[in-house]
């Protein structure tokens, strides 16, 4: 075997059976179209037969690069496709550091199997359209291998038709709505930050303690995640006795809420619910205590993190919030949350939001993936990805195979006044914690319906 | 032979357009987008350029294609999808409302004109964005796959690459679909119309009107009907790019109806040289290139964007085709399509 044109050459390697990319391995030839070198691993069955022919459309390759060898390029590039700029600039651009401290990290230490990654960005300024179309440039034009971001669910499930379509790897991050991996899931998608219904589910004990059943007002962004959080809240508390008063809804972007504040203001709420996210839900909740609402009626958020909360400074006092991530909780009891959060202080000189811990999460686990799968292929990578356990930064937590959702850890959260916080950013004490398991949506009510490839 | 010269090096230009784009950052992706919105843009330009009417809502009428276009895969039709169908639904349902609405706008001049048809594409901006039932509001329709191309005995999935050849700094073929060839005779077809249309007696009579009203009409040219055509024909236009897009995209969301989507159209066409044939196409290319590639750059991608239109604005006042051309130094692609005597604008 170690006879002939092949044996000699270093990439070859027969026991791999030529199924594999091996860039250890792999031998450099120069390719004379795009005048650079490019790693090749010969793809040969060594049967005999094979061996001849392969043998000599190998010699061929090596000389011209283009036949029967598999040409893999020696950075691998993925998709960043966040807001940063719009109502979620913060959000994204948070991800976006976190994104980047990760690709840091891991070309530090060697890359992807031998590969560095290179990054390819697009502002999506939260806006489907915009969203769908950089993703389809990342793929197209730069050859990215995996889309990751989003600071929104429309913009996510539009991104993951596409990526579906283009057969090719989506790690939602900032994605909260419910759709993301229930009717709209896809089998390219994988999505590990706490939905809509864990966060409802996670909340009903803190609200029906907390808020009572009284009369419940909701301002709601007006898109697939403001529905979602609203649907799940609203079956949560109306059984209970909790009655609805009104659902305003606000486009995505709305910078003056007088309009629903002062239906608000008039309707006389127990509770009132902004289910708004990024600025919107600053400006709602700023312009709420300007109408007398922070302290006539109790306010939740469904959903908050730590931009929104600096934003909305001492109005966030008291108001009751969830996520999936605290640094200053997470970093004291798992180390490597803790050297996570220190990484990035070190590097932004802030800690991370919750957003940024998702998306540096997301980009270490679509890196283990691929090592695991051993190959780029997406099919391949999914096998390995569907049902894996991990430990990150937040304790045990795992991917679910049927609906690519990430299972882990859900916080309750109860903000504080900004004397009360020895940083900007500490906005909030922990009131609960649940289990991923016990509050996510089960198989037997989810709508997802993934797709065998 | 001046018509074969221009069909010819057309054709030439859009086989070449997208992978002459590509050591600059362009892709195929680009180039069909580009083509498409283009579309939009020429019409467009037929309002502005020819009968000098600015209207600030075309994107209701590309908005409303798009929707249409899908929503007669997955709602209307979905056990027979048909992309000529699509199409010619999509088509048929914005030209009446193009005739509708031009009804009641064309009375109007300048900027109250431009006012109402805003009015209008808001209408239907909220229209689609609350009749959730229909258009799932916000998040618009999503992942409707196209049907394939049914022309003849064949039947054609659009998305299907070209073989791979490799073409050295210019790219791949193979990164160029099918749509890309599909929009690109749409394109041409569209640029001949044009070029028909203003070159005719109804170009000459629109150019007459927008120059001096009351004596186009005292010669016996009633010019609210010459105007409720143009509007017709842009609208028409508008909603055949946005039946496109929607199909090639898989998707349409609201931002397709928005003010922004409008005064994309107007910009494109400015930018690109108004009452010229090719600019509003050059102009679409322009700022898509632009929007596209420069904002995966650098994040401050807004910032070069307006310096940029402010540039063009203040120094090529006539856009970038027009300027060319008035100045003499016209390339051989302006003077291949000059289709008549330049105007003191």
């Amino acid at each position: 075997m170690a006879e002939g044109p092949l044996g000699d050459l270093p990439g070859f390697r027969p026991e791999l059976g030529g199924n594999r990319f091996d860039p250890n391995n792999a031998i450099f030839v120069l390719d004379p179209i795009r005048d650079k070198e490019i790693p090749v691993n010969v793809r040969l069955k060594p049967t005999r037969g094979q061996f001849i022919v392969g043998g000599l459309a190998a010699s061929a390759a090596v000389k011209f690069a283009s036949i029967n060898v598999i040409a893999a390029p020696k950075t691998l590039v993925v998709g960043l496709n966040v807001p940063q700029t719009g109502p979620y600039s913060d959000q994204g651009q948070d991800q976006l550091r976190a994104y980047r401290l990760a690709i840091a990290e891991i070309n530090a230490k060697g890359g992807v199997m031998g590969m560095q990654i290179e990054e390819s960005v697009g502002d999506d300024q939260t806006k489907a359209p915009v969203a769908v179309e950089n993703a389809r440039r990342m793929i197209e034009r730069d050859g990215a291998v995996m889309i990751t971001g989003g600071s929104s669910t429309g913009t996510a499930i539009a991104v993951s038709g596409l990526c579906q379509e283009k057969k090719t790897i989506f790690m939602a991050t900032l994605t909260h709505g419910d759709e993301t991996t229930d009717l709209n899931c896809h089998y390219h998608t994988f999505r590990r930050y706490n939905n809509a219904h864990m966060s409802a589910q996670a909340l009903a004990k803190t609200l029906l303690a907390k808020y009572g059943t009284g009369r419940w007002f909701h301002i709601t962004a007006d898109y697939a995640w403001g529905h979602s959080v609203f649907d799940n809240l609203t079956s949560v508390v109306e059984p209970k006795g909790a009655k609805t008063i009104a659902n305003v809804l606000m486009p995505l972007g709305t910078t003056d809420f007088s309009s629903a504040l002062s239906q608000a203001q008039a309707a006389k709420p127990d509770v009132l619910v902004i289910t708004e996210f990024g600025k919107d839900m600053v400006n709602a909740l700023n312009q709420s205590a300007q109408f007398g609402l922070t302290k006539s009626a109790k306010i939740l958020v469904p959903l908050a993190d730590e931009y929104m909360a600096k934003g909305a400074g001492d109005n966030f006092d008291n108001v009751v919030t969830t996520a999936p991530f605290y640094y200053k909780y997470q970093s004291d009891k798992y180390p490597e949350a803790k050297r996570f959060v220190d990484a990035f202080v070190k590097k932004y000189n802030s800690p991370p939001s919750n957003g940024a811990e998702c998306a540096y999460v997301d980009m270490y686990q679509w890196k283990g993936g691929i090592e695991r799968a051993g190959s780029l292929d997406p099919k391949a990578f999914i096998e390995k990805m569907e049902g894996f356990h991990f430990t990150a930064t937040k304790g045990p937590e795992y991917w679910r195979a049927w609906d690519h959702q990430g299972i882990n850890t859900v916080m309750v959260l109860e903000g504080v006044p900004v004397a009360g916080r020895d940083d900007p950013f500490a906005f909030a004490k922990v009131l609960e914690v649940h289990d991923g398991d016990a509050v996510a949506i089960q198989q037997s009510t989810s709508k997802c319906k993934i797709e065998d490839s | 032979m001046k018509a074969l010269r221009f069909y010819a090096l057309t054709a030439l230009g859009l086989a070449l357009f997208p992978f002459a784009i590509h050591p600059i950052g362009g892709y195929g992706g680009l180039a069909t987008q580009i083509l498409i919105a283009g579309i939009a843009s020429i019409g467009f330009n037929l309002l502005l350029g020819y009968a000098g009417l600015l209207s600030y809502g075309q994107a209701m009428f590309y908005g409303v294609g798009g929707y249409v276009a899908l929503l007669t895969v997955s709602r209307f039709f979905p056990q027979f999808p048909n992309f000529w169908l699509a199409i010619a639904l999509a088509v048929a349902f914005v030209t009446l409302m193009a005739f509708v609405i031009g009804t009641l706008v064309v009375r109007l001049y300048g900027i109250y004109f431009a006012l109402l048809t805003l009015a209008f594409a808001q209408m239907f901006f909220f229209i689609v964005f609350k009749w959730r039932d229909l258009t799932q509001g916000d998040d618009g329709l999503q992942g409707i796959a196209s049907p394939p191309l049914a022309l003849g005995p064949w039947s054609i999935d659009l998305t299907t690459s070209f073989p791979a050849f490799d073409l050295g700094p210019f790219g791949n073929l193979s990164d160029l679909h099918y749509w890309y060839a599909f929009v690109a005779i749409v394109m041409l077809a569209v640029l001949g119309f044009m070029r028909s249309l203003v070159s005719s007696q109804f170009g000459e009579i629109l150019t007459a009107i927008r120059e001096n009203e009351e004596r186009s009409a005292l010669v016996g040219f009633d010019p609210r009907r010459y105007k409720l055509a143009a509007f017709v024909i842009a609208g028409t236009l508008a909603g055949l790019s946005g039946a496109l897009r929607g199909l090639y995209e898989t998707s349409i969301a609201p931002d397709a109806l928005t003010v922004e989507t409008s005064g994309n159209f107007v910009i494109y066409t400015v930018i690109g040289g108004v009452k010229t044939l090719f600019g509003p196409l050059v102009g679409t290319g322009l700022v898509m290139y632009l929007q596209n590639v420069i904002s995966a750059k650098t994040d401050a991608w807004r910032l070069i964007e307006g310096i940029l239109f402010v540039a063009v604005i203040v120094f090529l006042p006539g856009g970038v085709l027009g300027t060319f051309s008035r100045k003499g130094a016209r390339t051989v692609l302006a003077r291949a399509v000059r289709v008549r005597p330049e105007s003191v604008p």
